[in-house]
């Protein structure tokens, strides 16, 4: 079984790291073409800013942070429960 | 234009304010433990958080460097900056929440201690100790300078200089060592708002003046006149291919993530998730806006005022107030002078502050504490870490008093420094398999590495880049050849970061794969 939102990273840092390396094209724009440079930054540098945001709201919509006081009940819980519950997903 | 009076009132009546926040906070937190004083720990609230976060980073540079480099760099220095700023979101997310979580777990109060909980090496404390500490004082010391500097300009008098730095030094000491990061996560909540409020009024009045309120007029007036000042690599070749790699990568990662001072509050000091989640979102807003209007002063100035020499153009907010806004009337004038004076007094000491606490607590735990196992109590401790704070803000006060001639140079090389410090970062919270001494190589023979660009002139371009590149490879490299690290120390940092994460991440319900 796979979480939604661990899809939504792979394809989001794609995207941030596709638009940054298009941003960093050696030559693009040439030296000295003022309208190129103003194109050129439009297209990469907006879309690496909405690529970022857009990736964030779409994580967000499948992940919620808990809060503190959300946290603080949960422990509480778990310390009178006397177990944790497990939920898979150990790092690499 | 404003009285050596004028000046010391304004000092004096900022800095006592200063104090008495720091007396307040104090009193307020009742017993402070050391990882509260230290880190906050993990109490500080989104808005603080925030705020803390973004006048901690910004320095000085917002109101001296910072706009002649726009004059300097052009439109695409503006550019460059939008390419690296979104990138924050993204490395908080994978890298400094992480961090976050584990402290919560682990309650650290250096970035060392996350290392050592890891990969149980000494010989690593030592080689993170001595680089963070190596940063912070070099920028301390100019914004030390920059203070002084902004008493002389603003009155015109000269022998203002030392006093003001020996004023303006001692009593930050005496405010970190009375409030804590508490007291210094508020007095920069005010101090971030005062700054952001004194640019954007000299931005306002710059435009104002100088084009008529016409921001069109303004983009108009250099395109004609300046074109360079829109392409690449900018009138002054600031920004030629590599150097628009280079120099956002460094913010990215060694500016507003490795620094000491940005990673305690980026990843220990929030108060949970949801704070870490607004960080996220909108940091870079505020960046922005510090930094598009920065970009605005160059551009007025450009537009302007086409010839200024590069020593002109480090000063060109002050000269724009006395010779272009003035003309509108002195009242007006004066009072963005003060502002002046005052928004980077504001930018300057809440970095300062932000750097001597880390500092302190560097000294305290990792090389008192943990690396010479000097025993003491935690009061103990907190005695000890104010001596050292006095210590390093007295010998910044040393350095701003005779300013070494590459004091802004060591700024930048300072962000570089730590650039290598962050794939050791990033394996050990990803990568089960690597090793203690591969951190150790890699830490410390990437910052070797920062040194030999520097010291082979292409510091300037390439900054830490090839330091991390090469601290990336050895971590690599040199783990699959060295023993792995304990069983029972991975299970218990790895446990750790995956209990936290199960405590405060609400994941949905996993989908079955097609």
């Amino acid at each position: 079984m796979r979480q939604r939102y661990k899809d939504i990273e792979k394809v989001w840092l794609i995207c941030v790291v596709l638009f940054y390396f298009l941003y960093n094209l050696p030559g693009v724009p040439p030296y000295g073409d003022a309208k190129s440079a103003l194109i050129h930054g439009g297209i990469t540098v907006i879309g690496l800013w909405v690529s970022v945001y857009v990736g964030l709201f779409a994580i967000y919509r499948h992940r919620r942070p808990r809060s503190l006081q959300e946290v603080a009940e949960l422990e509480e819980k778990s310390k009178g429960d006397g177990e944790t519950k497990t939920n898979g997903g150990e790092a690499q | 234009m404003i009285s050596s009076t004028g000046v010391w009132l304004a000092f004096a009546i900022y800095m006592v304010a200063l104090i008495s926040l720091g007396i307040y906070a104090n009193r307020k937190t009742k017993q402070q433990s050391i990882q509260t004083y230290f880190t906050g720990k993990g109490e500080i609230r989104w808005y603080v958080l925030l705020m803390t976060y973004v006048a901690a980073l910004m320095s000085t540079w917002v109101f001296f460097a910072g706009p002649g480099g726009y004059y300097r760099g052009g439109f695409v220095y503006w550019i460059s900056e939008l390419s690296y700023i979104p990138l924050f979101p993204v490395i908080t997310y994978f890298v400094m929440n992480k961090v976050w979580l584990l402290n919560t777990q682990r309650g650290y109060v250096t970035p060392a201690d996350l290392y050592d909980d890891r990969f149980k090496s000494p010989a690593l404390r030592l080689v993170l100790g001595i680089v963070f500490m190596c940063v912070s004082l070099p920028y301390v010391a100019s914004i030390f300078i920059a203070c002084g500097r902004a008493a002389v300009i603003a009155s015109g008098n000269d022998s203002l200089y030392m006093p003001i730095i020996l004023f303006v030094g001692a009593t930050t000491i005496v405010f970190i060592c009375v409030g804590g990061m508490k007291s210094v996560a508020w007095a920069d909540t005010g101090q971030g708002l005062l700054f952001i409020g004194a640019l954007w009024a000299v931005v306002i009045a710059a435009i104002a003046v100088g084009f008529k309120g016409s921001l069109v007029g303004a983009f108009d007036a250099v395109w004609e006149n300046t074109n360079s000042w829109f392409s690449y690599p900018g009138p002054n070749e600031w920004v030629p291919y590599t150097a628009r790699m280079g120099y956002p990568l460094s913010c990215a990662i060694g500016w507003t993530i490795m620094l000491p001072h940005v990673f305690i509050r980026s990843g220990f000091s929030g108060d949970d998730l949801k704070s870490q989640k607004r960080l996220m979102f909108l940091t870079p807003v505020l960046q922005t806006v510090v930094w598009t209007g920065t970009m605005l002063i160059g551009l007025v100035g450009i537009g302007l005022l086409p010839d200024l020499t590069s020593t002109d153009t480090e000063l060109i907010i002050p000269y724009l107030i006395n010779n272009v806004i003035a003309t509108a009337g002195t009242g007006g004038a004066k009072v963005l002078m003060m502002l002046f004076m005052l928004g980077a007094m504001a930018v300057g000491l809440s970095t300062a502050n932000g750097f001597l606490l880390v500092s302190g607590s560097i000294f305290s735990n990792d090389f008192l504490t943990n690396l010479f196992k000097v025993k003491a109590s935690g009061t103990k401790k907190m005695v000890m870490a104010k001596i050292v704070i006095s210590i390093m803000g007295v010998i910044s006060i040393v350095m701003a008093l005779n300013p070494p001639e590459l004091i802004w140079t060591l700024i930048m090389f300072a962000i570089a420094m730590v650039m290598p410090l962050f794939p050791v970062l990033v394996a050990a919270l990803y990568w089960k398999r690597t090793t203690a001494p591969a951190a150790v190589a890699a830490s410390a023979i990437g910052c070797g590495t920062v040194l030999l660009t520097y010291a082979l002139g292409e510091g300037g371009s390439w900054y830490g880049f090839y330091g991390m590149a090469v601290s990336t490879v050895l971590i690599v490299a040199v783990s699959m050849i060295t023993k792995p690290v304990d069983r029972k120390v991975l299970d218990s940092f790895y446990g750790a970061l995956h209990k936290a994460e199960k405590l405060n991440w609400e994941d949905e319900e996993p989908e079955e794969l097609a």
